[in-house]
């Protein structure tokens, strides 16, 4: 993060409001003039090259992430189900695929959620592109696997309970 | 001491001239002695104050902490009056914004004692043998000693648009009518004096204050969305669908513990969310034509 680039912004952003308000003889200028409506929704307003610089991440936004909250907040509510049929119908296999895709789900999106808080701070973008995309690569390898063991072997539910057991 | 002089004084009014001058003579003798008792019961109270001057040359380039001794037995019972004691007294190069003295303008945030509040609503711990600790606002520039630079705090409270917005032009210049349960939705919401307590006490906020809103932004962004007269509900939700204006709330809920006013933060940013959850982006993007 360029700490001075963004003080020297803020700066000028400042400043510029600053001088918006320097408006001599107000209220003779308010008495003469008829009132005009000021149109402030956001497509109509222009938006500078400085303040797009501010708001990048909400101009390139794909604005999906109310719907992806939504998912997420399902699929946790969906592993708490899926962990207790766990242990109700153990060898069930409906309960164990659905158990596997919830947790690789869940565990994908809070670390990628882990890693786009603390990665910025100290590495570039750059570089956290190539972790997510790793982290997504090891997330669907491990899906892989967890259902080719699924497939394969006794299932996910009961060998959880064997591991336990040792 | 002041006692000892008005009674002094009513002595004096009634007596002769010669009983005045014993009066005087017992006056001045009561007044050391009553210097000497207020040394010795005085209250000595220290304060760690977060010092630095961005002007200082060499070695008192980086920040320190000074330590300062209060006598609380001559001081108000508030942090606030303690640095104003400090600085008209001690050192009058000490920095830190203050207006108002009750609580009210949110000029004296500050960390005291590890907690973000207000200066002049912080009573100050009167166990002697601690001393307090007095540190700006947590991940914050600082301009000079306590002072915080609130810019960017400000620009984002700017950039959610705090003021009402009608797309009927007719309405302008006439009284907007609210039901009085519409009004109630506003109570823990208007009260907000933008100190940034709870802004700066969040490590969403620390790691990402460029992004992310913060607290304080949030909970006006929502005063605005549910306010009845507002017509533009659908845009400000709009304005928060990103990966950072909101979502970087993982509701730590350290914003409602450390609001010098009582607030609660966090809850309306979860009602933020569940708004947000049945919005549609599409529809404000290209909204549909009003069926006639």
């Amino acid at each position: 993060m360029n700490f001075a680039a963004l003080r020297v912004v803020r700066c000028m952003k400042v400043q510029s409001i600053v001088a918006g308000h320097r408006v001599p003889h107000v209220l003779t200028s308010c008495i003469r003039q008829p009132i005009q409506t000021i149109n402030t929704s956001s497509a109509h307003n222009e938006i500078s090259s400085q303040e797009s610089f501010e708001l990048r991440h909400q101009v390139s936004s794909m604005k999906k992430n109310n719907t992806n909250w939504v998912m997420y907040r399902a699929g946790s509510v969906g592993l708490l189900a899926a962990v207790a049929g766990c242990f109700i119908c153990p060898g069930n296999a409906i309960v164990d695929f659905a158990t596997i895709t919830l947790i690789v789900h869940h565990n994908y999106f809070g670390i990628k959620s882990v890693l786009a808080d603390y990665m910025p701070l100290f590495f570039k973008d750059g570089f956290t592109n190539m972790v997510m995309i790793a982290w997504l690569i090891i997330s669907i390898v491990t899906l892989g696997l967890l259902y080719a063991f699924n497939y394969n072997n006794i299932g996910f539910s009961k060998a959880v309970n064997n591991f336990f057991k040792l | 001491m002041s006692s000892g002089l008005r009674i002094s004084r009513t002595v004096m009014r009634s007596s002769s001239p010669v009983l005045s001058l014993l009066t005087t003579q017992t006056l001045r003798c009561s007044a050391t002695a009553a210097a000497q008792t207020t040394e010795q019961n005085q209250r000595l109270k220290t304060f760690s104050i977060y010092r630095w001057n961005p002007e200082a040359e060499g070695d008192m380039k980086l920040p320190v902490m000074h330590k300062y001794q209060v006598d609380l037995n001559d001081c108000g019972p508030m942090i606030l009056d303690a640095l104003i004691k400090i600085k008209n007294e001690q050192d009058p190069t000490l920095t830190f914004r203050r207006s108002c003295r009750e609580g009210i303008c949110g000029s004296c945030a500050m960390n005291i004692g590890g907690t973000n509040t207000l200066a002049c609503l912080a009573r100050i711990d009167t166990n002697l043998s601690k001393k307090t600790k007095i540190y700006p606002l947590p991940h914050m520039y600082v301009v000079k000693d306590l002072v915080p630079d609130m810019n960017n705090f400000y620009a984002q409270y700017r950039s959610i648009e705090p003021f009402l917005k009608q797309k009927d032009a007719s309405k302008l210049g006439k009284e907007n009518f609210q039901s009085v349960e519409d009004r109630q939705k506003l109570d823990g919401l208007y009260e907000c004096i933008l100190c940034a307590c709870c802004s700066t006490s969040c490590p969403s906020y620390w790691w990402s204050s460029d992004k992310y809103l913060g607290p304080a932004v949030l909970m006006q962004a929502y005063r605005w969305i549910i306010d009845s007269r507002d017509e533009y509900q659908k845009e400000r939700l709009d304005r928060m669908n990103d990966p950072f204006s909101l979502y970087k709330c993982h509701t730590i809920m350290n914003c409602t513990k450390a609001c010098p006013k009582g607030l609660n933060p966090g809850l309306a940013i979860a009602e933020l969310k569940k708004m947000l959850a049945t919005h549609n982006s599409a529809e404000v993007a290209s909204p549909k034509p009003a069926a006639q």
